[in-house]
């Protein structure tokens, strides 16, 4: 059977695999690309900054720039598509507020304008700008994207893409070796501080799409590394669980509804911790007075074992030196021994919410907005082995590969959507797995019912808006499980 | 001379394609929010230029989009955007002779000072919300104002300017927090007022409000959640529409059929329009991205499907005119008083957490932020929250009942209350 790739995208849904068709073309559709810049942003930055600094008592800048190549190696075509995007803002403050100017034009010229219509609207309180001496936080890695010629990067996709056809199924009607390459570099510039930050990141898998019956199965792998062209192998590990899941037989009929006792695989827990934790416990949510998580700073959201951080020092797939406001990045602990214990925050929203400014002011690089975003989230793995966590339940369900996740902030009640669960009877796997699962439960009573934390841990990146990552372990615990888009 | 003017020179004379459309937009978008922190006031220049090419070949025709930014001369980035059209190759196309442009409204002069007007409309939702006896946690005005420009090669040269505002915010009333949202092409759409009204009776009914009781259930989805955050469930009615999926026969329905068993002997058979020529409509314009005239077309007649949103590409390959895709969909209005649609054990919907619905199929799940359980005749409806609606959304439209009225709310125009039945809680 051979499908179209318009099929394709739609039966690819959100996997990373339908990202990668649209952006590499292909047949049906026009593919897009755009030009690099070329401008030495720094030293425009600065002058900028000292420009609007001479009349306003507060003023800073921060610009961003970023090459983003898509590879893809499939079944019937492959290809590559860089884009290149690059923004600067200028922020000044007084008394009467905060005004931001952002530009998409980074020409020497059109920044000199922004910077000169700024000034004269200052109230001439300024002074001269000392940035102090500039401080480079630069990635290396050992093969560079900036310097090697994107047109030899597709030699380690195909190769795993023969590799996957050595698997000789022919139920798996289209493969694809997929991955996004960035490169990026951030500025600040303000009062004593004139910072770069240039971060190489990799996000490559195998994606493989098979058919039981009149059913697309997909089975798919992503792997996410703050490094370069070396990152890209797909390893064959990876191949025969992405294979594995597209071939797999499902058991007909909807899965039982109802509370069951959980071990939740990494990518599912991932999803809690993303949408229940990180997205929820910042100061760009914590302005609701009615968010259910604020009642319960400083107070038992989760088991003991159970700690979260959010660490942009550790070298991780989104760490930085500083964020994009220039305050120094930490270590905060989120849930600190089932304690919810710390907010992550910008500096408004510091203000706002009377929380401590944690360096998580990120700017995205489509318009430049600051906000509170997490880097790295990482739930401490535990010591159990995976054979351990499905004693640890006795009867109940593995629910496995995250498809996303919603939570109701006045609630805290959250859905999470898997691919798959799996029926577990006295310790054991009974064969019994079923497609398209939600488990839902307040985030609170899902981590407080954790019993046992796996000793494995996987790392589900993303680069949507700004990067992040979320790292955990399979847990067991409690939750109510139901169909997704039942009939 | 501007990047658009240089691409247009780099395009005009080249002799190896078979056609491209060279596309432009400036736009200037400012946001003004306050907050407990105070006033904050947003300003981009956003500039766009881009150029579709098409090549042909001996097997058939393939096209790329390159986006010229920086300091860059267009030419490398074009000889690029070729070699990619080459390596694309689908079936063999030829672009119809240019048809007029929509004649359509989408400037309100009054927002042509984006910096004052987003102020201004910033002001008149913190006097609504005081108004209303609520606090604001954070409310903030967007305005953009924006410059088009497509131009073809053949022979298509035109130029539009279009407005577009938008308002969001946080409320707290006695402790309880609410949101609302509008958008639309002049600060009159919004209907700000009334919104925050609504805000803050939600955020009432939100204090009592229990948990949804499972089972199965008839819904009502208010215009305010299809013009909203319910707009993906139009965006499935849509997908039937998909030319694309027509010609490669994945279509659920197709054309001059019922889109499902009974629809066209439904109580109150459905019909949908597409309407991108709309007065002031969000997705309301002259041009398609491809340079193809919008053009208004109905999709669904009392059940059956009539017609299909059809891009430059789409209707040459037919060989008919093009009308610029699905925009500004309309619900055809039913029969139904609103007392008649909130009946005994109806579920009105009016926050949803999430909205997933796969288009091809209509399948969905609504999650329910908030939502009244209507009773007994005159008996007062209790406030639930919890759990999600799931079914046949696409299925349970088209069996729908609906109010007699036609409202407007962002790109949804259409009867103010939409009743589907019989649909899983869960």
């Amino acid at each position: 059977m051979s499908l179209t790739r318009r099929e394709l995208v739609a039966l690819l849904g959100r996997t990373a695999a339908a990202g990668a068709l649209w952006a590499c073309g292909g047949r049906g559709g026009p593919a897009t690309a755009g030009a690099p810049v070329e401008v030495e942003l720094r030293s425009v930055l600065r002058d900028a900054v000292a420009a609007v600094r001479a009349t306003w008592p507060e003023a800073s800048g921060w610009a961003g720039q970023r090459a983003r190549t898509h590879l893809l190696s499939a079944t019937g075509g492959r290809g590559t598509t860089t884009e290149h995007l690059a923004v600067v803002t200028l922020r000044v403050a007084d008394a009467r507020g905060v005004i931001e100017r952002t530009t998409h034009d980074v020409t020497p010229e059109a920044i000199a304008r922004l910077a000169a219509e700024l000034a004269a609207a200052g109230p001439g309180t300024g002074r001269t700008l000392d940035p102090g001496a500039p401080v480079d936080h630069v990635a290396r890695p050992a093969q560079d994207p900036a310097t090697l010629p994107a047109a030899g990067w597709l030699v380690a996709l195909d190769a795993a893409l023969a590799r996957s056809e050595r698997l000789g199924e022919t139920r798996i009607v289209w493969r694809a070796a997929h991955a996004i390459v960035d490169d990026e570099r951030r500025w600040f510039v303000g009062d004593g501080l004139d910072v770069l930050h240039r971060a190489a990141r990799v996000r490559a898998g195998i994606t493989m799409l098979a058919w039981s019956g009149n059913r697309p199965m997909i089975g798919e792998v992503v792997v996410g590394r703050a490094a370069g062209i070396e990152a890209l192998g797909v390893t064959d590990d990876a191949i025969a669980l992405a294979a594995g899941r597209a071939l797999e037989l499902l058991t007909p009929g909807d899965v039982p509804a109802g509370p069951s006792a959980l071990v939740l695989d990494p990518s599912v827990v991932a999803a809690i911790v993303a949408a229940g934790i990180r997205d929820v416990v910042t100061t760009a949510a914590w302005g609701r007075p009615d968010l259910a998580a604020r009642a319960r700073l400083g107070q038992p959201v989760a088991a003991p074992a159970v700690t979260i951080v959010d660490d942009a020092t550790a070298g991780g797939f989104a760490g930085h030196a500083r964020d994009d406001e220039g305050a120094p990045a930490r270590r905060v602990a989120l849930v600190d021994g089932g304690t919810l214990a710390a907010v992550l925050a910008d500096a408004r929203g510091a203000a706002i919410a009377g929380v401590p400014r944690t360096g998580h002011g990120r700017r995205g690089l489509d318009d430049g907005a600051v906000a509170a975003r997490a880097t790295d989230v990482t739930m401490t793995a535990g010591a159990e082995p995976d054979d351990a966590l499905l004693a640890a339940i006795g009867d109940g369900l593995v629910i496995e590969t995250a498809d996303g996740a919603s939570v109701d902030p006045r609630t805290w009640q959250l859905v999470v959507r898997a691919a798959r669960a799996r029926r577990v009877a006295r310790g054991k796997l009974t064969g019994h797995a079923w497609g398209d699962v939600e488990v839902r439960g307040e985030v609170p009573a899902l981590l407080g019912a954790v019993s046992a934390l796996g000793a494995t841990t996987t790392t589900l990146t993303s680069l949507d808006g700004v990067a992040t990552s979320v790292t955990a372990p399979a847990i067991a615990t409690r939750g109510d499980v139901a169909p997704r888009r039942s009939r | 001379m501007s990047r658009f003017d240089e691409l247009l020179g780099a395009l005009r004379g080249r002799g190896d394609l078979a056609e491209w459309l060279a596309r432009g937009r400036q736009a200037t978008r400012v946001t003004a929010t306050r907050d407990a922190a105070g006033a904050l006031t947003r300003a981009a220049a956003i500039g766009e230029v881009a150029a579709t090419v098409h090549v042909d070949a001996a097997t058939g025709r393939g096209s790329a989009t390159v986006q010229v930014a920086g300091d860059r001369a267009p030419g490398p980035l074009i000889d690029a955007a070729v070699a990619r059209a080459g390596a694309a190759l689908g079936p063999a196309w030829r672009s119809p002779p240019p048809g007029a442009p929509a004649r359509v409204d989408v400037f309100d002069a009054r927002l042509a000072d984006p910096e004052r007007a987003a102020a201004d409309a910033l002001a008149a939702l913190a006097a609504a919300i005081e108004r209303a006896g609520a606090a604001t946690v954070t409310a903030s005005a967007e305005v953009e104002i924006a410059d088009h420009a497509v131009t073809t090669s053949r022979g298509l040269a035109v130029r539009w300017s279009e407005t577009a505002i938008a308002v969001r915010a946080t409320i707290a009333v006695d402790g309880l927090a609410a949101t609302l949202a509008a958008r639309g092409r002049a600060a009159a759409q919004l209907g700000v007022a009334a919104r925050v009204d609504a805000a803050v009776a939600r955020a009432r009914a939100a204090a009592t409000a229990r948990p949804t009781p499972p089972g199965r259930a008839a819904v009502v989805l208010p215009a305010e959640l299809l013009g909203g955050d319910a707009a993906p469930v139009l965006g499935a009615l849509a997908a039937l529409g998909d030319a694309a999926l027509h010609r490669q026969g994945l279509a659920r329905a197709p054309l001059g059929r019922a889109v499902v068993d009974g629809a066209d002997g439904a109580a109150q058979p459905l019909t949908v329009r597409s309407d991108g020529t709309r007065a002031l409509g969000p997705e309301s314009a002259p041009l398609g991205p491809h340079g193809e005239p919008v053009r208004r077309f109905t999709l669904i007649a009392d059940g059956v499907l009539v017609g299909l949103a059809l891009d430059q590409r789409e209707a040459a390959l037919r060989g008919v005119p093009p009308n610029g895709g699905a925009r500004n969909l309309t619900l055809g209005g039913g029969a139904s008083s609103a007392d008649e649609l909130r009946g005994d054990g109806v579920l009105e919907l009016l926050e949803l957490t999430h909205a997933d619905v796969e288009p091809l199929t209509g399948h969905g799940a609504l999650g329910i932020g908030l939502a009244w359980l209507h009773g007994a005749a005159g008996t007062p409806p209790r406030a639930v929250r919890g759990g999600e609606v799931q079914g046949d959304l696409v299925a349970a439209l088209l069996r729908s009942r609906r109010t007699r009225d036609q409202v407007i709310d962002g790109a949804y125009a259409g009867p103010a209350l939409v009743w589907l039945p019989d649909l899983a809680i869960l």
